[in-house]
């Protein structure tokens, strides 16, 4: 494991288990803090099978799955948009059936990054359409001290870019080695979202 | 340049774009926020305005009530007493001319308590509607002499709620009451027209010169407390008011529409 990675990993964790206990059952908060805790576990069990020699791609894509499906929960709840979206009941069954046709497709000795995009473009927008929600109704008095804005940055910011390292890889149809080097790039993502959410947790009220 | 650094650079441009946008989506909420702040508070201070200028009208209302009873009223009244008084002590006046001169005073006294009550509480528009108040406006301001008022009306009814129709009369007593008081006018014609969902009022005088700037200056303005009666009645019936001058000509026209919903 190289330095980005195992930061990356530490910090996934210990956000989980700091998350935890800003749990709130009443509070939109609470989907954010289930999708640290499905990161860091899944992480962990990745990193287990890696050290053992057993492929372990398959977890990306139930990653990218419970990710998904909890950052929708999130976003339908903090945003009017989002929230009125009728198709949305619709959406996460045919989301479903369709990542399992991806991994289906896929390699199990190498990340197909479709759902990977897909993912990172949906929840990009998402972000965005949440933004402009909050400019439009103007909620919040000092939108930096809110948690919201931080959840919602590091979607943006982490979703975006991994996009866009996916994309390109797909474009440039890169070999494995070029892919796990710039794969640490995105453990730099996945650390300065980590951060991001940190910040959103030490922001929000129990 | 090898495919690695391509893609990072790619990303690394496409995240510092993403942190611009969020920069400006901060900056814009931040500004939203401080307008809507400013909104508010000007909507708060021109509330407190209007709200001052009702007090300070309702106060002018009572002083005006308290002289008119007092110059008007009261001496007829005293006289009265003076010659019943007299009755009293002298026996031999003629009793039959001084009892006639006295009922004369009270039934003057009377007129006038009957006027002014009808000017501060116009009954007639709350029990027979606008149009009979506006007539009995009419009447006693061409009983005064000094300005002749003449209605025009090309409506059948007015259809709007008995507190609606109170609000509009108030308003053309006020516009009427300025243009003689303020604009020295002589004649003042009142047109009614009705076209479809909309009552227009047309009010033509020939008092001095006053045009819709002078209006929105005298609602910035501390004083004007009149006008902004007018200006926040007219917010109440949401019509629209429109103070003009008649082509080529010294006549002055003040417009008023009304949405009939």
């Amino acid at each position: 494991m190289n330095g980005f990675i195992l930061t990356s990993f530490i910090s996934t964790v210990a956000l989980a288990i700091y998350g935890s206990f800003k749990f709130s059952n009443t509070n939109p908060i609470k989907w954010i803090v289930l999708y640290c805790l499905a990161d860091a576990i899944i992480e962990i069990f990745t990193n287990a099978l890696a050290l053992n020699g057993i492929p372990n791609i398959f977890l990306y894509y139930i990653l990218v799955w419970i990710e998904t499906f909890l950052l929708l929960l999130y976003f339908k709840s903090v945003s009017a948009t989002i929230g009125s979206i009728p198709y949305l009941k619709l959406f996460i069954p045919v989301y479903v059936i369709l990542l399992q046709i991806l991994v289906f497709l896929s390699s199990t000795k190498s990340i197909s990054p479709y759902s990977g995009i897909f993912q990172g473009l949906l929840l990009f927008v998402l972000g965005l359409i949440s933004f402009h929600d909050e400019l439009r109704a103007a909620r919040y008095s000092d939108i930096l001290r809110e948690p919201f804005f931080w959840f919602v940055a590091s979607c943006i910011v982490y979703y975006g870019c991994s996009s866009i390292v996916l994309i390109g890889a797909k474009i440039f149809a890169v070999d494995k080695e070029v892919f796990n080097y710039i794969w640490n790039y995105q453990n730099i993502l996945s650390i300065l979202k980590n951060i991001m959410i940190a910040t959103g947790f030490m922001l929000s009220r129990k | 340049m090898k495919i690695e650094v391509v893609i990072i650079l790619l990303t690394s441009v496409v995240l510092f774009v993403v942190i611009i946008v969020i920069a400006f989506i901060v900056i814009q909420q931040r500004r939203f926020i401080r307008l809507e702040k400013e909104k508010l508070f000007l909507e708060k201070v021109q509330e407190a305005r209007l709200a001052e200028a009702m007090i300070k009208s309702q106060e002018l209302e009572r002083k005006i009530i308290g002289e008119n009873l007092h110059e008007e009223v009261a001496p007829i009244l005293y006289l009265s007493l003076m010659d019943l008084n007299a009755f009293m002590d002298n026996k031999d006046l003629n009793l039959g001319t001084k009892l006639q001169f006295t009922i004369n005073n009270i039934s003057s006294a009377i007129s006038k308590i009957r006027d002014i009550s009808h000017l501060i509480h116009p009954v007639s528009v709350e029990t027979f509607g606008f149009l009979h108040g506006i007539e009995d406006f009419s009447a006693i301001i061409n009983s005064s002499q000094g300005c002749k008022f003449v209605i025009e009306n090309k409506t059948d009814s007015i259809p709007l709620d008995a507190f609606k129709q109170l609000m509009l009369f108030r308003v053309i007593q006020e516009i009427v009451y300025n243009s003689i008081i303020h604009g020295k006018s002589r004649k003042i014609d009142l047109v009614l027209k009705k076209d479809g969902n909309q009552l227009s009022l047309f009010i033509y005088h020939n008092g001095s010169k006053f045009m819709n700037e002078d209006y929105l200056k005298s609602l910035q303005s501390n004083g004007g407390l009149g006008l902004k009666n007018i200006q926040h009645r007219i917010g109440l019936l949401q019509g629209q008011i429109l103070f003009d001058t008649v082509e080529n000509s010294d006549i002055q026209k003040v417009s008023l529409n009304i949405p009939l919903i």
